[in-house]
């Protein structure tokens, strides 16, 4: 009681966007901005995959087998088309949850795919280092880099929730 | 990987036995765009491991660039590349001669 009293006022404190509760779903404390963010963002991840242009795509397939040509084309022709497949059931399942409360365990690891799927996009597009860059209003990527950052930290704030469901 | 995280020194021996049965190695490579504590979470769902070791996993990937994550038969370490593939993470896998 006392921890589960402690937990409520901590997640008071630092307004966590997502919290696993009793029931074994996680609450989804976002606002309608970040709720529309990450519609708007998957709709683009979807074109992207799509469209497959290879210098977007290629952290979403990385090689398999590195000294292996055969082996590795073998690889991606059973793999490449599952994981397409996998990867828009994921954003169809995201945006039809997007306004929900809460959502199922299963529903928040479609939304986590989704999400680092953008971010890896995004990440490759802006060739992202280790550190937050600083954001500079006069870069034409200042809007793309803020975008990676507010979905880095949604991110880390699903995985901290979902990581207790384990 | 980005957002460091304040652990304690690994203690314990995490290297993955290799044996004539099992001779493929999965290994997960760092990269600066997955989270360290979603890289963590991926090792637990798809492995099973204890928080600590992959705590431990992780770290090595970002420290040492890369690190063994799970090893088997050719089908096991492909079946587990895919799946590491699927949450995003830069995975290869190699047959272990040593």
């Amino acid at each position: 009681m006392g921890n589960n009293a402690e937990r409520r006022r901590v997640d008071l404190v630092f307004r966590r966007m997502f919290v696993l509760n009793r029931q074994g779903q996680i609450s989804v404390r976002l606002d309608e901005t970040m709720r529309s963010l990450i519609t708007h963002v998957s709709e683009e991840l979807r074109q992207v995959l799509l469209v497959e242009d290879p210098e977007l795509t290629r952290r979403l397939y990385p090689t398999a087998y590195t000294d292996d040509e055969e082996a590795e084309g073998d690889y991606q022709e059973v793999v490449h088309d599952q994981l397409l497949m996998q990867r828009l059931d994921d954003i169809d399942q995201l945006q039809a949850s997007i306004e929900n409360e809460e959502i199922s365990i299963e529903l928040a690891d479609a939304w986590m795919n989704t999400i680092n799927q953008v971010r890896l996009v995004l990440g490759t597009k802006l060739d992202v280092g280790e550190e937050p860059a600083d954001i500079d209003e006069e870069d034409p990527d200042s809007r793309s880099h803020m975008i990676y950052q507010v979905l880095s930290h949604i991110l880390e704030e699903l995985t901290n929730a979902r990581i207790g469901a384990l | 990987m980005t957002t460091p995280l304040e652990v304690a020194e690994p203690d314990i021996d995490i290297e993955v036995k290799v044996d004539a049965d099992n001779p493929w190695v999965v290994l997960v490579w760092n990269d600066p765009i997955n989270l360290m504590s979603y890289v963590t979470f991926v090792f637990q769902k798809l492995f099973g491991y204890s928080e600590q070791k992959a705590n431990e996993l992780m770290l090595d990937v970002h420290q040492k660039g890369r690190a063994v994550v799970s090893n088997g038969t050719k089908e096991k370490a492909e079946a587990d590349v895919a799946r590491l593939h699927e949450h995003g993470l830069w995975a290869t896998m190699q047959k272990d001669d040593a």
